[in-house]
């Protein structure tokens, strides 16, 4: 199925022109350790729309796979609301997907790439649709020669491109993705980034992915969130205003490139911390 | 002696939480309320205490206890020593550990009781016999996780041996032993429940003296609250012992890295 | 160099070469009067009393009952010790209020269970049961336990990523994840269960392959005895062998990843 899913068919949306699908307000992240408390996430705030590719870069240490985690359900917030579709968060959502750095602990080593495609969905629908989305899903990705291996037999960027299958296979309204592309090597990592921008354009799929490469934050994003600091804070947001469709050698020679570039840099150098 | 308790605090630190121990009590003191008295069954736990002392009165039960423990200790040592060397010099030369692995393995595959008639029948019903079954059993596993261990040594580390032209003695000496001490600790941990097994086996076959000939004795007569207060001491017997060794496994391999601790 | 390097480490040669060298001599000091324990037959006495056990049905009936008794108790003890396992592994709170207690049972050697057994089922089967479940037990139990601590915490969070039900976690990535140090259980509890139905049937239970052994050597038939032990550490290998068949015919993906223990 390569119809593109236009960008008004989420799966569960009750006022179908709710542009807006993530809303942080004031979110904060407190965690107890033996020691004490450590506040690792401080009012953040942004929202993300529907179709977009929301990037969030900073330097390591500030709380961005954190972050990913609350949009997921997976941790609170201390203060604060997520509302999610106009719906407030309290545990992962429907809509949303996680897409995990550690690809080979996120995938089941013990399943092959069909199977694993088709985890979300088992026990969910008939066997024969689940068929069905798992192909399609694969055919995404480009892995449909490889629907009977397994995860163990794959490289790296195969790997993660079946834990990307597996996420969409679920029809989400976003991935969240955390530093999904930070373990791979250079060329992998920009065929991976392109793979990316068409799979959101053929299913509409908005995309929160974070990551700590500031050239990929820019060339991936649509708008760009920069959060620096201990605890980490926004201290920029802003629209990546470059053409499309990206390509690797052509729009990274840009000056506009460039000029986003340095205004990431700038915006966390900012917040210099010792 | 504070300093000593200090060196020690680490070690009690990987006690498991003691309100585990709430299962095991909660079913004495239900089986103690149901039947408080004596049966030829199920006699209450106070009844097995009444037994020991009984034990202690009549028979020599720090001698039967000591007879075991000693053959057993004994035994563990004849086999470390045999096991370690041998399983050093297996491992060392390959031409030996090929010529000798098939029959290892052979002898391995034997489960050590099946030896006990066997010993019985060649050497004899006495304390020998005992301890040749006792060290004939211990000493496999010391000795196959020995050798495996010698031929796993980092081969870099052999290289190291090279560059600082170490005579072959030394470097057994100062490289291999060290480096084979964790796998070695692994088949002594491994061995011991073994060699408590047969003690006591080669004690219920032959009526040798020791705490496995007492039980065997107080059940042909039927006496089920002795059987059961022996059956406690020998679990005592066995936890402190398993315990001793894990204490002196863990000092022993405090200065290894923590990854080569066998778990 | 490597091709014949392989060829000849296919055939064990100075192995071969060994157990030959040792059976001969032995054979040699027998038949020439040099060793005169009366009770120590010649290997090719050996050989003859195990085809008398085969020819007389004896061994038959003696493995057959070992047999039976092995596999029941392991039976009993794997379903058991993967349960309480699993259990245990998934749930901190029960952990903390029995680890303790198995620890302190966990040391207890099997045997010390033969008279209380005797006590209470007299010679049969459940007496032999009774022996081996409980010491076969724990290898399963750890084992369990452990490879469910072992799962990845990453692999939970894929589970709530998807929004997995708790049941659909335990059976769609726990018990996968955890089998290989579960299968390692499986193994270890089953030479243990043949070690100690020997045992139980030397001093407990007058039937099968332990009592033979102790029968024949009573009986002063050396040469039977000798085979009798022979066939036990057979059937050890073989009972052995037959599970790692059946894990990878079953598991194949996690026999694989537990090859090597």
């Amino acid at each position: 199925m390569s119809a593109p899913a236009t960008a008004a068919e989420p799966r569960f949306d009750p006022s179908p022109a709710h542009d807006l699908l993530f809303s942080c307000s004031g979110v904060s992240v407190v965690l107890s350790h033996a020691v004490g408390d450590r506040k690792i996430l401080d009012d953040i705030t942004f929202d993300v729309h529907r179709g977009e590719v929301f990037t969030i870069v900073g330097p390591s240490g500030t709380g961005k796979t954190t972050l990913i985690r609350v949009l997921g359900g997976l941790t609170p917030a201390a203060t604060g609301s997520v509302h999610i579709n106009g719906r407030l968060l309290s545990g992962p959502p429907e809509e949303a997907v996680i897409v995990f750095q550690d690809y080979s602990h996120a995938l089941l080593q013990w399943r092959t790439v069909a199977r694993n495609v088709a985890f979300g969905l088992e026990g969910r629908m008939v066997q024969a649709e689940i068929d069905e989305r798992v192909h399609s899903a694969v055919e995404l990705v480009k892995l449909d020669k490889n629907a009977n291996d397994y995860p163990w037999q794959l490289s790296g960027g195969m790997q993660q491109r079946v834990q990307i299958a597996r996420a969409l296979a679920v029809r989400p309204s976003v991935l969240l993705m955390d530093e999904p592309f930070a373990a791979l090597d250079a060329m992998t990592k920009a065929t991976l980034q392109d793979e990316l921008h068409r799979v959101r354009d053929e299913t509409g799929t908005s995309i929160i992915f974070v990551t700590h490469d500031i050239e990929e934050a820019v060339y991936l994003g649509d708008r760009i969130a920069v959060i620096t600091g201990s605890p980490g804070r926004i201290a920029r947001t802003f629209e990546v205003d470059l053409p499309k469709p990206r390509d690797q050698i052509a729009t990274r020679q840009l000056p506009a490139f460039l000029e986003f570039r340095y205004a990431v840099h700038q915006a966390i150098g900012l917040d210099a911390h010792a | 002696m504070r300093a000593f308790i200090k060196r020690m605090g680490p070690l009690l630190v990987n006690l498991p939480p003691l309100r585990g121990l709430l299962p095991l009590v909660a079913f004495l003191v239900v089986w103690q309320l149901v039947q408080p008295g004596p049966s030829p069954y199920f006699p209450g736990p106070f009844e097995w205490w009444r037994a020991t002392l009984r034990l202690a009165h009549r028979t020599d039960l720090a001698a039967a206890f000591l007879s075991t423990a000693t053959t057993f200790l004994l035994g563990l040592a004849l086999a470390i020593v045999f096991g370690g060397v041998m399983g050093v010099l297996i491992g060392v030369s390959a031409f030996i550990n090929r010529a000798l692995h098939p029959l290892l393995e052979f002898m391995r595959a034997i489960p050590p009781p099946a030896t006990v008639p066997v010993a019985a029948l060649l050497i004899g019903y006495n304390e020998a016999m005992k301890l040749v079954v006792i060290v004939l059993a211990a000493l496999w596993p010391i000795l196959l996780n020995t050798s495996a261990a010698v031929r796993q040594i980092d081969p870099l580390l052999l290289d190291v041996a090279r560059t600082f032209r170490l005579r072959r003695a030394d470097t057994i000496w100062r490289i291999t032993v060290p480096s084979v001490v964790p796998a070695l600790l692994l088949g002594i941990r491994v061995a011991i429940p073994l060699t408590i097994i047969l003690a006591l086996l080669v004690e219920m076959l032959t009526s040798l003296p020791g705490i496995g000939a007492l039980m065997i004795q107080a059940q042909r007569n039927f006496q089920s609250s002795e059987v059961y207060a022996l059956l406690v001491l020998i679990g005592l017997f066995g936890l402190i012992v398993n315990d001793a060794f894990v204490v002196i496994e863990t000092v022993i391999l405090r200065s290894w890295p923590p990854r080569v601790a066998g778990t | 160099m490597p091709s014949t390097a392989i060829r000849t480490a296919r055939i064990n040669g100075p192995g071969l070469l060994t157990i030959v060298v040792c059976a001969l001599l032995w054979e040699v000091l027998v038949r020439g009067g040099v060793i005169q324990y009366s009770y120590l037959p010649a290997p090719t006495a050996i050989l003859a009393g195990l085809y008398e056990l085969l020819s007389t049905g004896q061994l038959w009936a003696d493995t057959a009952h070992t047999l039976q008794a092995v596999i029941m108790g392991w039976a009993i003890a794997v379903a058991t010790g993967i349960a309480l396992g699993l259990m245990l592994g998934v749930s901190p709170m029960l952990r903390r209020y029995s680890l303790a207690s198995i620890e302190v049972l966990r040391p207890m050697p099997g045997i010390a269970f033969v008279p209380v057994a005797l006590l209470l089922f007299g010679f049969s089967l459940k007496t032999e049961l009774v022996v081996i479940v409980l010491p076969a037990l724990w290898p399963v139990l750890i084992n369990t336990m452990g490879g469910v601590a072992g799962v990845h915490p990453r692999l939970f969070e894929v589970g709530a990523t998807f929004r997995l039900s708790r049941a659909s976690v335990v059976v769609k990535i726990v018990i996968p994840a955890a089998l290989p140090s579960i299968l390692v259980g499986l193994r270890l509890s089953l030479t243990l269960a043949l070690v100690l139905a020997i045992v139980a049937e030397m001093v407990g239970n007058p039937t099968g392959l332990g009592y033979a052994v102790v029968r024949d050597q009573q009986a002063l038939r050396p040469a039977l005895m000798f085979a009798d032990v022979i066939v036990i550490g057979i059937l050890g290998i073989l009972l052995n062998q037959a599970l790692m068949q059946l894990i990878w015919w079953l598991f194949p993906a996690a026999s694989r990843r537990t090859r090597g223990a």
